[in-house]
């Protein structure tokens, strides 16, 4: 295993040359936000909230491989503005009303937003209608709350082995969804096991009866990611 | 213009990809066509078989031990499938949704393969380069964006269709006087390039050489070569509209700036058309579009705000129409 030196910020590091921008700024104590990105699973750089500048050009360093003499930035004027203004546009985009949300105080959204600061909403709000549902069980979702990251869909996929979930339609019409469009409750596939509500950074996807605090535990697959070693 | 190509000479792509494929040593190819081009399709087939049957595709091509098989994929006409990772991952039989770059699809591409992937129109041009030689190619066209392109005339002009000119003529030669200028005496107001992501050039840049970074300069590009004309009964708000609405239902929403943004920008062209804009309106709207282009995941995202950007800096004037004073000056919008 290689390894590649690379400045973030003025800093000069090193890290493995299989490891991402975003890997080594967290072990060097750097903070760079994420939302769709989750230690363990594929990362997709769709969410575009972890940003780093890289030969001025903007780069989502979830998924950037470090390269030798690599000069990124992470928190300038720019990627701060664009930063709040992506998470407003997901505020926007559906019905994010803290007060009532299930997992308010347990919200990747909502402390990403306190994180960076944004305290009132130039974009307009879309309040679109979004379907709820409840047919599972144990779990239910409610689409309103749903930011699309697709950890859901990955963790399914990627952990469980079952790929109950996957997105269907396009743009703004884009929603997750179980089997082959059937409700939740009525899934085949669903092996039950929770792995989906556990990842899911907003309330998007919960446990019935049971405090979110309870049910959100994002990082258990951190010990995935130590087991697999290198890869 | 691809469609006339695969429909009318199916064989120039099937000869530039073998050859392609012989130069980068694959032994598998697909062509990647819409299931909305029937007719492209059953002649491609055709072609193949064809080429098959004279030993010019499949296996030990001409007696050599070069095997190249050709596999049609038919796509469901999905705009976002044009960005080369969307359509590889729509090959794979996947979503065709795009994915970070890099790897390239030259380092990880069709089922993890480097990958080769171009442009039908590129293909067809290999076989004649290889002929005459690339001295020819090169002596047509301009010193950086060397010999022909095909253009789709459309829109406000007397001849429409396909034409092919050199590289480096310039719009007004390419709209007045290949095009016939403008039917009904009306005049001349502003034509879009490059297809539903470019953008709309006014009449004092006609006499621009049209090539690559020119169109690039001017906020607009080369893309699929599509020229729209438009007279002087065309709003450019609600032009900007009709670009953004498309680039809305066709976004595959990966990505939040492209998926939330073309929404945002198309309600606020809506908005302005409807004479409800306020100038507050105006900028979000260059903010979201400054948003898009630098941050959006592939082409679709970073190109959507194009339609918006070009009208609102060569026709700002309209625009403020529209938002101060709920006047069209085109006379299109009701308000």
């Amino acid at each position: 295993m290689k390894i590649k030196t690379l400045k973030i910020n003025g800093l000069d590091l090193s890290g493995r040359e299989d490891q991402t921008v975003y890997e080594v700024a967290k072990e060097h104590g750097i903070y760079i936000p994420t939302l769709c990105h989750l230690q363990g699973l594929t990362p997709i750089g769709a969410c575009r909230v972890c940003l780093v500048e890289v030969n001025n050009r903007l780069l989502p360093s979830c998924v950037t491989k470090i390269e030798e003499g690599m000069e990124v930035l992470t928190e300038t004027d720019e990627i701060k503005r664009y930063r709040k203004l992506i998470v407003e546009l997901i505020f926007a985009e559906r019905n994010h009303i803290c007060s009532v949300c299930i997992a308010n105080g347990q919200c990747e959204l909502q402390d990403l937003s306190v994180d960076l600061g944004i305290d009132h909403f130039e974009i307009p709000n879309k309040y679109p209608k979004c379907e709820v549902d409840l047919s599972h069980e144990r779990f239910g979702i409610d689409h309103n709350r749903c930011i699309l990251c697709a950890r859901c869909v990955r963790v399914c996929d990627e952990i469980e082995g079952a790929h109950t979930w996957d997105i269907k339609g396009r743009g703004f019409s884009a929603h997750v969804f179980t089997d082959l469009d059937k409700p939740w409750g009525a899934s085949e596939s669903c092996t039950g096991c929770g792995k989906c509500v556990n990842v899911c950074p907003t309330g998007a996807l919960f446990e019935k009866n049971k405090p979110v605090g309870y049910s959100k535990k994002r990082d258990f697959l951190s010990y995935l990611s130590i087991m697999r070693g290198a890869k | 213009m691809d469609r006339s190509v695969l429909e009318s000479d199916p064989h120039s792509v099937i000869e530039g990809m073998t050859i392609a494929a012989y130069a980068v040593g694959a032994s598998q190819g697909y062509i990647y066509v819409r299931a909305e081009y029937p007719l492209a399709i059953k002649r491609l087939k055709n072609a193949i078989k064809q080429a098959e049957s004279y030993g010019l595709l499949g296996k030990n091509i001409g007696g050599s031990n070069f095997t190249f098989n050709l596999e049609l994929r038919l796509g469901a006409g999905a705009f976002v499938c044009g960005e080369e990772t969307a359509l590889i991952s729509s090959i794979e039989g996947k979503r065709g949704t795009p994915r970070p770059r890099p790897p390239y699809p030259a380092e990880f591409g069709v089922k993890g393969f480097p990958t080769l992937i171009n442009n039908v129109e590129t293909y067809a041009n290999i076989a004649p380069i290889i002929n005459l030689g690339y001295e020819w190619f090169s002596s047509i066209g301009t010193e950086k964006s060397k010999g022909t392109k095909v253009f789709a005339l459309a829109g406000n002009v007397v001849n429409t269709g396909l034409v092919e000119v050199p590289m480096g003529i310039t719009l007004r030669e390419l709209i007045f006087d290949i095009g016939g200028g403008i039917p009904n005496g009306k005049s001349f107001k502003a034509v879009q390039t490059g297809g539903p992501s470019g953008g709309c050039i006014p009449e004092e840049y006609l006499d621009t050489r049209i090539d690559y970074e020119s169109m690039i300069s001017l906020g607009s590009m080369m893309g699929s070569g599509g020229v729209i004309v438009m007279d002087e009964t065309a709003c450019m708000v609600d032009v900007a509209k009709y670009f953004m609405e498309f680039c809305m239902t066709e976004s595959c929403g990966k990505c939040v700036p492209c998926r939330t943004g073309t929404l945002q920008l198309y309600d606020i062209l809506n908005k302005i058309t409807k004479g409800e804009g306020t100038e507050n309106d105006l900028n979000t709207m260059v903010k979201l579009c400054n948003l898009m282009k630098r941050t959006s995941l592939c082409g679709l995202g970073q190109s959507a705000p194009n339609p918006v950007l070009s009208t609102f800096k060569y026709f700002k004037d309209e625009y403020y129409e529209h938002v101060l004073n709920r006047y069209c000056p085109a006379g299109r919008c009701k308000f």
